[in-house]
């Protein structure tokens, strides 16, 4: 065969093993009419309250942990790429650690340091509960999250631009807002729609925190109906998409990126 | 008193000293250059009065106030660095609003101090574009705008020419010159090329190793330079090792040439300097010294024709004018030489 026959045939291998449970999830999600295709399985999940109740809780906590590991990683990123090049395998070694640290060993160190009877009772409050669990939705975001903000400074001139900013009377705060942050959103958006994927499809933080979440939610229908898990599937696909479309349109929005394109 | 004060600087990386004992006074509206080779410091020195280095020693004042431990956003000390440093996320307008901004001076306030500096750098209907929409001359200009917004007290600009290309290099030049003398702001400026230390500088100060060599006009540096490396980097120079005939009137012999240095010597033998352009090609008025040397280089340079010829053990090479309806000198042919021993300098 010609490389080109070569070229189309592992295209077609990767595609169809992406492309084929999606289309299979998607034909069996519409078969809970016997003998006809139907929206009945997807009309049932929509009826559904808890379905409602459970995404909206993932959305606005994935959206919370896009901010706080915003807050964690900029700054962060910046201070050590200014200050000390030389820790940077240090922090990104750190920031690795959540890939090679099961969620359950995580959220298993949370319950016994933050119980109701340790030294700060985080577990004890719904709302403590809720921060617990975005932390640590935070830190299983954090090796995309660094990885893409370092890649976005290693864009920038990071020290010279401080410096400029600096001898113009600008603080720290304004420097990470005014400057260091609007150069590095385009990347910081990149690192954002990994953590949005995370976060909405989570289950053993949650579970075991025992928090309304999406994950759990998911794998509640899975266990008891037959159709509806399948529909699930392909609307929580779809709305992830269409979140991450809507973060990529927000991100153009930045003059910096209209300038470029222009 | 001086408005810009060094006052025994030191500069330590680590084991290396890269500034050494290094003073300065500045006068208000002075433009001073500092003149080195590569790695001489003079960016350290500049950082240093910035506030971006912490002198390991010595003091730093600007207008009577000691500024050594401010912070660098606290000196109110404009700076010019050679890649531009523009905001890339922010309008040529934004970029130079920047530091007003910052000061939380008001809308109004800030459109019309953009606009002057616009003005100011020929760049006013380029408010809305975006740096990357700009040639680096252009970039370069914003920046200086940018910088000079704030009305800082003293202006440092580190090399801020030397990723344009030459023509560019040369009328911005002339025009940071214009502009600085309008405002009557203190600048230093740092550069390794000489003419431009030497077309736009009220003083130049000459460092090596982090020393200063000599501090002087152009004028001085150029035609009485301290010492031997101060002759030797600024400008082109032909040294000759002459010997001593006569220590006491201070004749000296260069290949069976004598010259008279007019004061006592030393004996043996001293190097000794002189400029292309005091040689000249036959003899000229006021030319008391002469020899008959062979023409073994010629270099066409346009208004300027350099020749080379050979004075004892030593090549020596003198500029003359290319005059219109005179046939430049051939290789090989053998010319009378001349040259001021006035104009001879003597390095130590
Ligand atoms: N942060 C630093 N750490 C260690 N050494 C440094 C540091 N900054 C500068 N140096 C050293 O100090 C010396 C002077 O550097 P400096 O940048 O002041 O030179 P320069 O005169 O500006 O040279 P150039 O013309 O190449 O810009 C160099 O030998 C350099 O290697
Ligand atoms: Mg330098």
């Amino acid at each position: 065969m010609k490389p080109k026959a070569w070229s189309w045939l592992v295209f077609l291998l990767g595609f169809a093993y992406f492309a084929l449970p999606l289309i299979g999830t998607l034909e069996f999600s519409l078969r809970k009419r016997r003998g006809e295709y139907s929206l009945d399985a997807y009309v049932w999940v929509f009826e559904d309250t808890q379905f409602r109740e459970t995404f909206g809780y993932s959305v606005v906590m994935a959206l919370l942990t896009i901010v706080f590991g915003m807050l964690l990683v900029v700054p962060t990123a910046y201070w050590v790429r200014l200050r000390y090049p030389r820790l940077r395998p240090v922090v990104e070694f750190i920031t690795l650690l959540p890939l090679v640290i099961p969620p359950i060993v995580i959220v298993f160190g949370y319950i016994r340091l933050y119980n109701t009877s340790s030294f700060l009772p985080m577990t004890g409050t719904t709302f403590g509960t809720n921060l617990l669990l975005m932390f640590g939705y935070v830190t299983l975001s954090l090796p995309y999250m660094y990885r893409a903000v370092d890649t976005g400074l290693r864009t920038i001139d990071v020290r010279t631009l401080t410096e400029a900013a600096q001898s113009l009377g600008a603080g720290w705060v304004t420097i990470i807002g005014r400057i260091i942050l609007p150069n590095v959103l385009i990347a910081v958006m990149s690192g954002a729609f990994v953590t949005f994927a995370i976060v909405i499809g989570e289950f053993v933080l949650a579970a075991l925190l025992n928090r309304p979440a999406f994950g759990p939610y998911m794998q509640l229908i899975g266990a008891n109906r037959a159709y509806e898990p399948a529909a699930l599937a392909v609307i929580a696909f779809t709305i992830t998409w269409f979140c991450i479309g809507l973060m990529q349109v927000a991100s153009r929005m930045t003059p910096q990126s209209r300038a470029k394109r222009s | 008193m001086s408005f810009l004060q060094l006052d025994q600087l030191r500069k330590s990386f680590g084991a290396t000293q890269v500034v050494r004992n290094f003073d300065l006074e500045i006068e208000q509206g002075e433009f001073v250059s500092l003149l080195g080779p590569s790695g001489c410091g003079k960016t350290t020195v500049l950082r240093m009065i910035a506030g971006f280095e912490a002198p390991s020693h010595g003091a730093i004042r600007v207008g009577g106030d000691e500024v050594t431990h401010k912070r660098p956003n606290q000196r109110n000390v404009g700076m010019v660095f050679q890649s531009y440093a523009l905001f890339p996320n922010l309008t040529v307008a934004q970029n130079v609003a920047f530091g007003l901004r910052v000061k939380g001076a008001g809308k109004a306030q800030r459109a019309a101090r953009v606009a002057e500096m616009l003005s100011l750098v020929g760049l006013v209907d380029f408010g809305n574009r975006y740096p990357f929409q700009l040639s680096g001359g252009q970039q370069q200009r914003v920046a200086l705008a940018r910088a000079l917004a704030v009305q800082p007290r003293v202006l440092l600009l580190d090399e801020p020419l030397s990723a344009l290309d030459a023509k560019i290099r040369v009328s911005l030049r002339e025009e940071i010159r214009e502009i600085q003398k309008r405002l009557g702001i203190t600048t230093v400026f740092v550069t390794h090329d000489q003419e431009e230390a030497l077309s736009m500088s009220d003083r130049i100060v000459v460092m090596n190793g982090g020393v200063a060599q000599q501090v002087g006009t152009p004028h001085e540096i150029y035609s009485s330079p301290a010492n031997r490396f101060v002759a030797e980097f600024v400008g082109r120079l032909n040294v000759l090792d002459a010997e001593v005939t006569d220590p006491a009137t201070g004749r000296v012999s260069v290949g069976g040439t004598e010259i008279s240095m007019g004061r006592p010597l030393g004996a043996g033998t001293v190097p000794l300097a002189l400029r292309p352009e005091a040689i000249s090609l036959g003899p000229a008025p006021g030319h008391d010294v002469s020899f008959r040397g062979t023409v073994d280089e010629v270099q066409f340079l346009g208004s300027v024709i350099r020749v080379g010829t050979r004075l004892g053990a030593a090549q020596v090479l003198l500029d003359t004018f290319n005059r219109t309806g005179r046939k430049p000198p051939r290789l090989g042919e053998e010319l009378e030489f001349s040259f001021s021993s006035v104009g001879v300098i003597l390095l130590d």
